[in-house]
């Protein structure tokens, strides 16, 4: 058999799935931190281990196995639909706010409306980390998801 | 798919464990395939084949019968 360097045995695999579980936690830990600030220690740790598990599931996934991989694009699909729904929140606002501008520029001959688009309402949705931390978490999700019916 | 991997591995008296040092995947690996959760790459089924020295539609059967259609 040819030397194959860095070649991950049966510990590092197992350990590959235990570690996305573990950057399932912390990414729950730093959501709640959104909320109520955690302490720093606390919000570094639970931040690495997040990324730690994203780099093993967008770098390494293939040097895993095979289950890995299908685990991993259950996660991608839950995260795609949650793309898919964020933005479709925004095209429906986007719509409202559209719809709404033009009918009052036209009752009103050529005047702005006075209210804030919707679109402008909701700085948790606007603000990158707190998206970025939540389709994290759908991926995360994803994983367990699917690793958890496969066992039952 | 449905597959005997189970009853095979039971035969030799390996645990999941075992076998999925031998072909080179997790356990977790092993356990989605025995309980049809997951079906294995065509590299892997080869694999899982030539392990047990049986053609791969001896192990694994995806209902549709060579001939019926």
């Amino acid at each position: 058999m040819p030397y194959q360097p860095n070649t991950p045995d049966r510990y590092n695999r197992e350990q590959s799935f235990r570690y996305m579980f573990l950057s399932l936690g912390a990414n729950c830990v730093l959501i709640f931190d959104v909320f109520i600030a955690l302490p720093n220690i606390v919000r570094v740790l639970a931040m690495g281990s997040v990324v730690g598990g994203l780099l093993v599931a967008g770098l390494m996934a293939s040097r895993v196995d095979d289950y890995f991989r299908a685990l991993c694009y259950s996660g991608q699909q839950w995260t795609v639909s949650g793309i898919a729904a964020y933005l479709l929140f925004y095209l429906f606002n986007a719509g409202y706010d559209t719809g709404y501008g033009a009918g009052f520029a036209l009752g009103s001959e050529g005047m702005a409306p006075e209210r804030e688009p919707l679109i402008a309402l909701s700085p948790l949705l606007t603000d990158g980390y707190v998206v970025a931390l939540s389709f994290a978490m759908l991926f995360f999700l994803g994983f367990a998801y699917a690793s958890l019916r496969a066992r039952w | 798919m449905k597959n005997r991997l189970r009853v095979l591995r039971a035969e030799r008296e390996w645990s999941q464990a075992e076998l999925a040092g031998q072909l080179d995947v997790s356990r977790q690996a092993v356990n989605a395939i025995e309980t049809g959760k997951h079906d294995p790459s065509l590299g892997l089924a080869f694999k899982i084949a030539r392990l047990f020295a049986m053609p791969v539609e001896q192990i694994f059967d995806d209902g549709a019968h060579v001939g019926e259609e």
